[in-house]
């Protein structure tokens, strides 16, 4: 039995169970379905828990294998990605699509460490092409934030 | 219908849907070329692109870039040894040989060639065999429709994962979040918390995008960061020999069915196509002490199959709406996002689409040959991309392309909530193609449930009242099982493969 399989098995029945209780609350024809499918995801949940229990009573043992899963994990990087997707995609509200894109691209590609020369020739080539694709050729009205 | 296939070709050959060819058949040959980066990926961030394009180009340009995506793998597979796409893994074990011997041109000029055949000849299978099975389609009724979306999930579950469990689960986990929305037969909101960005269901797009391409910036950004790829120079000849060319040429025709047949198949995919494409070239071969060591036939038996599959794997995606794997589940996603359904309707009511799709397709096939004999050179140099470039702009393309289909912030939220979903499916091995084709079969499955409920009183019997009922039934059982019997056939070749590249 691995130890991410615990994890996957109740984070299913965590979702089912946050599912269920609004379910309750719909009238009865609404209900059938969406019950029809989580009595299944429940099925095969348990079948998959019962699986993982059956090798777990065979080998005697849990086997973390969340070291493998996550091998070469590079947290600060990640986190720092993870944060810079984030506030960029706050910032589009704030200062529009454009400006937001930029500083977004800019702050990922340096703290990345990506040469200058390479950081500047992406931004631009990259500004231009969704600048001739979305505004200029489909008309996509992109956010322009709250001082335009 | 020889009247249509021919208005088909007429309508693809504008010059617009020729630069289209080009440019999305170029793009995926670039991310096919580039590691860690999918077809699936590629196709999801193109669909906000077709959006606004007329049907027939839109999905021009997906074809495309499917097609150019299942080449591009080749490219690192030749050159690093380390295949773009999953589905070049056994074009890597000649391939690289041959570049080891200062023969990389060949390698490539052999993987596009029979790329090119195997992928046209597999075209011939569209014309054939998708009108007569949408029609098939038309006799299906509310029943024949719960069961249909039944079987496309029972067949998608099987792939990608190790576990069939895990896929089912997956597969049932996108049923519930399909759920979202308004209910169909009676208007009730369900599970939108009074949003009313949410009334129509989870947005597909941004969704899609989240799964397959936000998911894929923070596996990148997981990682010590890949900086420019070492790929060797090249400057022998990409072209190949008439000599060459006759040598290779059975294995292709041999590849091309392989290819063919396990695309219309439902539930297999490329990567088991190459394997057993590679396998049959050894078998077959009056050069068997060449494989492992630089065979032109290995790498022919592997492209030409990965090709074929392209073509015959439209079949099921666009007749019953039941694609057979990751790639054509996103591709069926640009199909709805058109207002096309899959079924008899693509080749009556929206037929001159259908056949400049098919056309276009024949057409992208023509492209991606003479992109790779002209340009594998450039290809394989922008294919060196670092990921600290390809993070930022992956992620900002999903921001704008989740933005542009509704031009709603909320889509983008979305898009990011399954980014991160999708992180941890692909982390814990669940399968988010399973997911998006429940997105799309769900409501589909649930219409024709409460439907024939409706009809019959609550009579649970209607559900088995018919043939193709019965069929239906028997093939979701087969849907289960078949993973099963693949992953054998996918082990047993794997197994020789292994020992051929350790004889290398």
């Amino acid at each position: 039995m691995k130890k991410s399989d615990i994890g996957v098995v109740a984070i299913i029945y965590a979702l089912i169970i946050a599912f269920f209780i609004p379910t309750l609350s719909f009238p009865s024809e609404a209900q059938i379905y969406p019950l029809i499918v989580m009595a299944i995801l429940t099925l095969l949940n348990t079948l998959y828990l019962i699986n993982c229990l059956m090798k777990y009573f065979k080998d005697k043992k849990i086997e973390r294998d969340l070291s493998e899963i996550f091998e070469g994990f590079q947290p600060k990087q990640f986190l720092i990605v993870l944060v810079l997707c984030i506030v960029y995609v706050f910032l589009i509200s704030l200062l529009g699509f454009y400006i937001a894109t930029f500083l977004y691209m800019l702050g990922t590609m340096i703290f990345l460490k990506v040469p200058k020369k390479h950081v500047i020739l992406t931004v631009v080539c990259f500004m231009a092409l969704v600048y001739g694709t979305f505004t200029m050729f489909l008309r996509v009205p992109l956010p322009t934030g709250i001082f335009m | 219908m020889a009247t249509e296939i021919v208005n088909g070709f007429i309508n693809a050959l504008t010059p617009i849907n020729i630069l289209a060819m080009f440019l999305s058949t170029a793009g995926g040959i670039i991310i096919g070329a580039m590691p860690g980066l999918s077809a699936a990926m590629g196709v999801a961030l193109l669909i906000p692109l077709t959006f606004g394009m007329p049907a027939s180009t839109g999905l021009i340009v997906l074809g495309g870039m499917y097609c150019g995506a299942i080449f591009g793998g080749s490219i690192s597979a030749i050159l690093i040894h380390t295949p773009g796409t999953p589905a070049s893994a056994a074009t890597a074990i000649d391939g690289y040989q041959l570049t080891l011997k200062g023969k990389a041109g060949k390698a490539l000029g052999t993987a596009v060639i029979s790329s090119g055949i195997g992928g046209l000849l597999s075209c011939i299978s569209v014309y054939f065999f998708a009108p007569p099975l949408a029609k098939l389609a038309m006799a299906f009724g509310s029943p024949e429709y719960f069961w249909l979306s039944l079987f496309g999930l029972t067949i998608i579950a099987g792939v990608s994962t190790d576990s069939i469990l895990k896929g089912l689960m997956s597969g049932a986990f996108g049923l519930l979040l399909a759920c979202i929305g308004m209910d169909p037969m009676n208007g009730v909101m369900r599970y939108t918390f009074g949003s009313a960005s949410l009334y129509s269901g989870l947005p597909f797009t941004a969704t899609l995008i989240g799964l397959f391409s936000m998911s894929q910036v923070l596996v990148l950004a997981e990682k010590k960061i890949r900086k420019q790829g070492n790929m060797v120079d090249f400057d022998d000849r990409v072209m190949l020999s008439k000599k060459e060319f006759k040598r290779i040429s059975p294995t292709i025709i041999r590849s091309w069915l392989i290819g063919n047949i396990i695309g219309i198949l439902p539930g297999a995919g490329a990567s088991i196509a190459s394997f057993l494409g590679y396998n049959e070239a050894r078998q077959f071969s009056k050069h068997k002490e060449e494989f492992g060591h630089g065979s032109i036939e290995g790498i022919a038996g592997s492209e030409a199959a990965n090709n074929a599959v392209t073509g015959g794997s439209l079949i099921p995606t666009l007749t019953l709406g039941i694609p057979g794997e990751s790639v054509t589940a996103v591709m069926m996603g640009g199909l709805l996002i058109q207002g096309m359904q899959p079924g008899p309707d693509l080749f009556n009511k929206y037929a001159d689409v259908t056949y400049t799709f098919f056309a276009g397709f024949v057409l992208v096939q023509i492209v991606m040959t003479v992109l790779g004999l002209f340009g594998a050179r450039w290809f394989a140099k922008v294919s060196r991309l670092s990921d600290s470039i390809l993070i930022p702009c992956i992620f900002a393309l999903s921001v704008v392309g989740s933005y542009a289909i509704r031009n709603n912030l909320f889509d983008v939220l979305v898009m990011f909530l399954f980014g991160i979903v999708g992180y941890f499916v692909k982390k814990f091995d669940l399968n988010p193609a399973a997911i998006v084709l429940a997105l799309i079969l769900g409501p589909t499955g649930e219409s024709g449930l409460r439907r024939s409920l409706a009809l019959s009183g609550g009579d649970p019997r209607v559900l088995f009242s018919s043939f193709v009922c019965i069929v239906l039934i028997l093939l979701c059982i087969f849907g289960i099982f078949s993973p099963i019997v693949m992953k054998k056939f996918e082990k047993q070749a794997l197994g020789e493969d292994a020992k051929a590249d350790s004889k290398a």
